[in-house]
């Protein structure tokens, strides 16, 4: 299951790149393929929120109970932008990606093996990440 | 369900290539997803989507749309091995346009009292929300499952 999420998560840092918000078809559908290929079920939960404009909010919870996998991916090309994405327990990945001005995320993940990653690029960014519990890893990259 | 995300990585290609919007692989999505629930031998199969295209319908608007998808499922199984067993598929599209709201909850509960090894797809919920290009809207995607499997029988449960 670890393996599963690294693999998700590398493949989501390749793709999820600021690269893939350029176009006016910034797909949902690629992570919903990639996110779920390796499902196989026995539970799993996606949610990928796009936008591209200003002002605009995004917010996901994902609450599983056993045995899990939960995947959510926000990305939003625009000014002063708002996104939350929660996810309480098993195997998580998150991902915040924001391009734009005056843009805050938050990312909260509670139990298991988690990992989130935020993405910021431009001015005057805020961005906050909790986790609890497990192997976690979360990363914040901002950059003009 | 490979099936579906094949036919998904399918579109997913298909239409970077040639750049379909969004609400068109939206609408190849859900059909895949309804193919896939008539032909699996289901249990407890459910698509949804909200779409307004760009430019909209004439009976539509760019703005101000309300997209809510609430999908609930809760099934308990005795035995039931290769089937799929909970599905939930939600996508909400806007094209272009401001101060839209996109909301999805999906929620799914499933006691499977005997878990017949890796036969049948246990619970999976998708939702998508999406607005190619507007200003104040508001996405929400809230989710929730349960699973309570028994032993796993190893192929001897059905004798």
């Amino acid at each position: 299951m670890l393996g599963r999420i690294f693999l998700a998560g590398a493949a989501v840092l390749a793709l999820g790149a600021p690269s893939t918000l350029a176009g006016p078809v910034h797909g949902p559908f690629w992570p919903l393929a990639l996110a779920c290929f390796h499902s196989q079920a026995q539970s799993t939960q996606c949610a990928i929120q796009v936008v591209k404009g200003n002002r605009n909010k995004a917010r996901t919870d994902q609450t599983t109970e056993q045995p899990g996998f939960q995947f959510a991916l926000t990305s939003q090309k625009g000014d002063d932008n708002r996104s939350y994405i929660g996810q309480d327990g098993t195997d998580q990945v998150a991902k915040s990606i924001q391009v734009g001005d005056g843009n805050a995320s938050f990312t909260y993940q509670q139990g298991e093996d988690q990992f989130s990653k935020t993405v910021q690029i431009g001015d005057g960014h805020w961005a906050g990440t909790s986790s609890i519990g497990e192997d976690t890893s979360t990363s914040v990259f901002q950059s003009n | 369900m490979r099936s579906l995300l094949i036919a998904g990585v399918a579109t997913a290609v298909l239409g970077s290539a040639a750049a379909i919007s969004t609400p068109v692989l939206a609408d190849g999505v859900i059909r895949h997803c309804v193919w896939h629930g008539l032909t699996s031998g289901t249990t407890q199969v459910q698509c949804a989507h909200n779409v307004v295209k760009d430019p909209p319908h004439w009976w539509q608007s760019n703005d101000d749309n309300f997209q809510l998808i609430k999908q609930n499922q809760e099934a308990e199984l005795e035995y039931n091995p290769y089937s799929t067993q909970q599905l939930q598929v939600g996508l909400n599209v806007v094209g272009e346009g401001d101060d839209n709201a996109q909301i999805i909850k999906q929620h799914q509960d499933l006691d499977n009292n005997e878990y017949y090894g890796n036969g049948g797809l246990q619970q999976l919920q998708v939702g998508v929300n999406t607005v190619e290009d507007g200003d104040d809207n508001k996405q929400v995607i809230k989710q929730s499952q349960s699973l309570q499997i028994g032993d796993d029988c190893n192929n001897t449960c059905a004798e």
